[in-house]
């Protein structure tokens, strides 16, 4: 009555269905030559038919209105702090401040880098601030405003190396306001440029990365004939208010428009990006 | 997760009491059914689920979404078992007012009198034999068998990863397994139900 050794970690999976297609053909054809192999699926598959239903759940009377009545004496949901809003965007500001000054640097001096170098180092960046305390943060941010001014002389290959290595660089974008203010302080006035691309700056003073905001279908788009949108390198960035994020879903789901978005996180801004040109 | 349960998630998220209660009511036998098999008694299983629903009300505004609101109810209703065995330092094994309910089967009209009635005693035993299993191992087998979760939605809910919830659940059934045939009343089932549901021949 024992099950064999070589098939014991793959009946479970076989009963639950979580085997590959080759996998699942192996115990299948195990199954027809093993009585022993065979009893133990059998015997799962007799357990399962006596389980009871979710639906067979018999449900207290008026048990959703007693919770609804303790409801009463606990406050209504909190909406998150601020600066827990913030962080959760951190990392994303991180990669786009670093990407921002690695891709303004670069093309202001008419110089070609790779794109590797520059786009490892927002990688970098988002598990290094998490690691970040405030102090550190605000010290670190003004080294930055200093090493920006200092690097005007660098060639574009050190400034590679500055950014993938750099760990005053990579600390700048600590919260999100200060990794935008910072970034067009530092790159617009220190290095006296006037041929930034339009769209950097938009996206700048918004302050929102568009690799982090909400991708939105392209149906969506004769919804959001109300909002200017900022124009990235990866399609139309929109900034929507949490009321008009809202609007904006129920308008979709009305219009049967399928879009995996998720409800609204918080009354703090929402970022919609409408990729393509 | 659909639209309007996303409608009634964004509501219930700004306050909004009567939002929630529908929410309640969509997930009330999800919850039920897995806090009753988590705790040792009816009354405790609905005061669990009560906890895990306030849980809810309280953590709504950092649900975000990563997973389905449904997991995420599933985890609550996971902790708010946890927390009220290890507060009434309760063992769940032993006599259980769950055993009557258990016995109160539906009535299937496609399964004759004896055959129904078959049906209600393995499932009586299932239960019973289920309260023996450790907590670890009677969770996921509730969740993979009650609520039919895939391992990845199991090990979400509990925050294990894949290979964990495959040995647990693969210990747990051998367990039960063990129990219901030391029980001596367990045995093969009507064809019909041993057959076919995984195209096992």
């Amino acid at each position: 009555m024992n099950i064999c050794t070589n098939y014991a970690a793959l009946l479970d999976a076989y009963v639950d269905g979580e085997l590959a297609a080759g996998e699942a053909e192996r115990v299948r054809t195990h199954l027809e030559t093993c009585p022993d192999c065979r009893a133990y699926v059998d015997d799962a598959l007799a357990i399962r038919a006596a389980f009871p239903t979710v639906e067979e759940t018999p449900v207290p009377e008026g048990f959703a209105e007693s919770i609804l009545a303790r409801l009463g004496d606990a406050p209504a949901p909190q909406k998150k702090p601020r600066r827990q809003y913030w962080s959760a965007l951190a990392p994303l500001a991180a990669c786009f401040a670093v990407v921002l000054i690695a891709g303004s640097l670069v093309r202001n001096r008419g110089a070609s880098v790779g794109s590797t170098s520059s786009s490892a180092a927002p990688a970098a960046a988002s598990a290094e601030t998490y690691s970040m305390d405030a102090t550190q943060e605000s010290e670190a941010a003004a080294e930055v405003s200093a090493a920006g001014a200092a690097q005007e002389p660098a060639t574009p290959a050190e400034e590679a190396e500055d950014l993938s290595g750099g760990s005053q660089l990579m600390a700048i974008a600590s919260t999100p306001e200060s990794a935008a203010l910072d970034l067009s302080g530092t790159s617009a006035a220190e290095e006296g440029r006037d041929n930034s691309s339009p769209s950097q700056n938009r996206a700048a003073s918004a302050k929102a990365p568009a690799d982090g905001a909400l991708l939105l279908p392209q149906a969506a788009e004769p919804f959001l004939s109300d909002y200017e949108p900022t124009v990235t390198e990866d399609g139309r960035l929109y900034t929507l208010t949490a009321e008009g994020y809202d609007r904006l879903l129920s308008a979709l789901a009305e219009a049967g428009i399928e879009a995996e978005l998720p409800s609204p996180l918080s009354e703090e801004p929402v970022y919609l990006l409408l990729p393509g040109a | 997760m659909d639209l309007q349960e996303q409608a009634l998630l964004s509501k219930a998220r700004r306050g909004d009491r009567a939002a929630f209660g529908e929410l309640i009511v969509r997930y009330q036998k999800q919850v039920l059914a897995l806090t009753r098999r988590m705790c040792p008694t009816a009354e405790d299983a609905e005061e669990a689920a009560q906890e895990a629903f306030l849980a809810a009300w309280q953590g709504l505004p950092s649900f975000r979404g990563e997973a389905s609101f449904s997991t995420w109810l599933y985890r609550l209703s996971s902790n708010a078992c946890v927390d009220l065995l290890r507060r009434e330092s309760r063992r769940p094994a032993g006599p259980s007012l769950n055993d009557e309910e258990a016995r109160l089967d539906l009535p299937d009209s496609a399964l004759s009198p004896e055959a129904q009635a078959e049906r209600a005693e393995l499932r009586a035993q299932v239960e019973a034999g289920l309260r023996a299993l450790s907590p670890e191992h009677r969770q996921v087998l509730v969740l993979r068998e009650v609520h039919q979760l895939s391992y990845e939605e199991i090990a979400s809910v509990l925050s294990l990863d894949v290979g964990t919830v495959k040995s647990r659940i693969s210990r747990a059934r051998g367990s039960l397994r063990k129990i219901l045939l030391a029980s001596g009343n367990f045995s093969a089932p009507a064809p019909s139900k041993r057959t076919g549901k995984e195209g096992c021949k």
